[in-house]
């Protein structure tokens, strides 16, 4: 949400068309691993088994009237070694920009603990991505910060949370 | 069923030639002067076939990059800031419909690296796209004082369209 306060702020007059009330979606949380902190050679996930899939609904609450969806998670590496902390966000919501046609907005971002209550979004990674009909997304990826973990023999890795949502339903 | 046609027959789809326009606005805080400083421009963009590397899973490509013209009003030093917008047509669409990869980076440049704000939406349809925003990653700089100052650039692409149906 604080990403839409702030880009509307930023750029413009917006008013609030009708927003969805619950909307389903599946969130996969995965990790990209790469050996070395040469980040050109990572692979984002493909091929990697998801660390978390789950089914999961936005809506909105009495604090934030925008359908959200937050959750903190620990994900570890396959062989448990380490592990990062993230929390997902994601929100829907449907506004425009004065006398522009409505356009829904799906926001999926990843912070890390400590500053995800921040005013300003230090350490967040994601976006939002802006289409008039929310059916036409079929999924939205977005890396969290990477972090970077030493091995036992001292050289470093970095691990790369990553977020994606798909299978997006509007139910109400 | 005719509806059902009418409304495939309606649905835009990418092909080389196919031309892209939209607009940027680039929004850029320095912490050092308060002030807020803003940069907009239109680009356009083609799809292009595929190489022949990557053909067997993608039939066109869009491929955009560029610098951006920035720099800190308070001492006129350039601000390192690249975006780029890579679309891939996929040759079979998946069997929940998702026909285009859409790539989005914005960070102080190339290759991607953890400075480079990065994202990918995959989507049905260029139909209904409009626009993305991310948040790029604070600019740091040496020390004044006890403060440190830094820049926190936004990206914003509006108005999306194709252009050459």
């Amino acid at each position: 949400m604080r990403f839409l306060i702030i880009i509307a702020l930023l750029f413009g007059t917006q008013a609030w068309g009708e927003r969805p009330k619950k909307v389903q979606f599946e969130l996969q949380l995965d990790m990209a691993y790469c050996p070395t902190k040469d980040k050109k050679s990572c692979p984002f996930s493909a091929g990697s088994k998801a660390l978390v899939r789950q089914t999961v609904f936005a809506e909105p609450d009495a604090d934030d009237p925008v359908p959200h969806y937050r959750q903190t998670f620990t994900i570890k590496r396959g062989d448990g070694t380490a592990s990062v902390t993230v929390v997902a966000v994601v929100n829907f919501d449907r506004w425009e920009y004065q006398g522009m046609t409505p356009v829904y907005s799906l926001d999926v971002h990843l912070d890390t603990p400590e500053t995800a209550q921040l005013a300003i979004p230090v350490d967040s990674r994601g976006s939002v991505i802006t289409m008039t009909e929310l059916t036409g997304f079929d999924g939205m990826l977005a890396q969290g910060k990477v972090q970077f973990h030493r091995k036992k023999d001292g050289s470093l890795y970095a691990l790369t949370p990553e977020i994606l949502v798909s299978k997006i339903k509007i139910l109400e | 069923m005719k509806y059902l046609i009418v409304l495939f027959l309606s649905s835009a789809s990418a092909f080389a030639g196919t031309k892209v326009q939209f607009d940027i606005d680039v929004l850029v805080v320095d912490t050092e002067t308060k002030n807020v400083f803003t940069y907009d421009h239109t680009y356009q963009a083609e799809f292009k076939p595929a190489d022949d590397d990557v053909k067997a899973a993608f039939s066109e490509l869009l491929i955009f990059h560029t610098d951006l013209p920035l720099k800190r009003p308070s001492n006129g030093e350039v601000i390192p800031l690249n975006f780029g917008v890579e679309i891939m047509h996929l040759v079979h669409p998946k069997p929940d419909g998702m026909a285009y990869i859409v790539d989005l980076d914005f960070g102080p440049g190339q290759p991607l690296n953890d400075h480079t704000r990065w994202f990918s939406t995959y989507l049905r349809s260029l139909d209904g796209l409009v626009g993305f925003s991310v948040n790029g990653e604070e600019i740091t700089y040496p020390k004044v004082g006890d403060r440190t100052p830094f820049v926190a650039p936004v990206l914003k692409i509006r108005n999306f369209k194709i252009i050459n149906e």
